[in-house]
């Protein structure tokens, strides 16, 4: 018979089991770590009240345990193919969550800034084979914007690692730093004194940017 | 641990952009070029039965 699971997260250790707007959070002993799941057959909508749910839930867990790595939305599973991943991957995970414990999240926005984008990397020449063509539209598409490079220098003695996810044509920069728990404030009184009206600072939030990538 | 305002743009990017993969059922894309659909949560399951243990 087969049973599903939906994964909240993987967490460091288990708490008692919750409940939180009819999701029961539960825990799956995976030997060095756990897993935060909901016996379900079903996953959730995609919808802005289930979305909502499930970041109360990760939070829920953030705020009680050290060391969480949250999964993306979506992630029913059946249990043993879990287990089965999870063992294949437990090296990853395990850095994972030392690299996270006791820390936390905090989330830097720029606006999207089209003059910013030097003109000859927002074209792509005519002829290229197609490789080159789609590298070249791979660098057209992306970059990151010069006030990022100035809040990460003014941030860098209380980052613990850094992840950034550049501009594209449809959205603007963000830069994801990962701090210890008590940096919170420091942290935002150190961006706010650049005095950029334009950078926008959110957290803490849960890792959901420093978890692994399990599939090389 | 006081808690985040929590706008809809970061919900969405925290959980459907962000956070361990554990079912990949991937579109790989390149240049904004769906290429190919695999399933990796079921391609990893069966290489690890497949393939010899170190």
């Amino acid at each position: 018979m087969t049973r599903t699971v939906y994964v909240f997260a993987l967490t460091g250790h288990a708490i008692p089991s919750f409940a939180l707007k009819r999701r029961r959070v539960e825990f799956l002993d995976l030997r060095g770590f756990h897993a935060a799941v909901e016996r379900t057959s079903q996953a959730p909508p995609v919808s802005e009240p289930s979305l909502r749910t499930q970041h109360d839930i990760v939070t829920r867990l953030f705020n009680r345990i050290d060391a969480v790595v949250p999964a993306r939305f979506g992630a029913l599973i059946d249990e043993h193919e879990l287990r089965d991943i999870l063992e294949a991957r437990r090296p990853a995970i395990q850095d994972a969550l030392a690299l996270v414990r006791g820390r936390v999240q905090m989330t830097v926005r720029f606006p999207e800034t089209p003059e910013s984008i030097p003109r000859t990397s927002r074209s792509v020449p005519s002829g290229l084979t197609g490789t080159a063509y789609l590298e070249a539209r791979r660098i057209a598409s992306r970059t990151m914007p010069a006030l990022a490079g100035v809040v990460a220098t003014a941030v860098a003695n209380l980052t613990i690692a850094e992840r950034t996810e550049p501009q594209t044509e449809r959205a603007g920069a963000v830069l994801y730093h990962l701090i210890a728990r008590g940096n919170v404030a420091r942290y935002k009184d150190v961006v706010s004194s650049l005095n950029s009206a334009a950078v926008s600072v959110s957290g803490p939030w849960p890792p959901f940017a420093f978890a692994p990538d399990l599939w090389p | 641990m006081p808690p985040a305002e929590t706008s809809l743009a970061d919900v969405i990017d925290n959980l459907l952009n962000r956070g361990v993969v554990l079912n990949a059922d991937l579109i790989l894309a390149l240049a904004d070029v769906d290429l190919i659909y695999v399933r990796l949560s079921a391609l990893l399951c069966a290489a690890d039965r497949i393939l010899p243990r170190p």
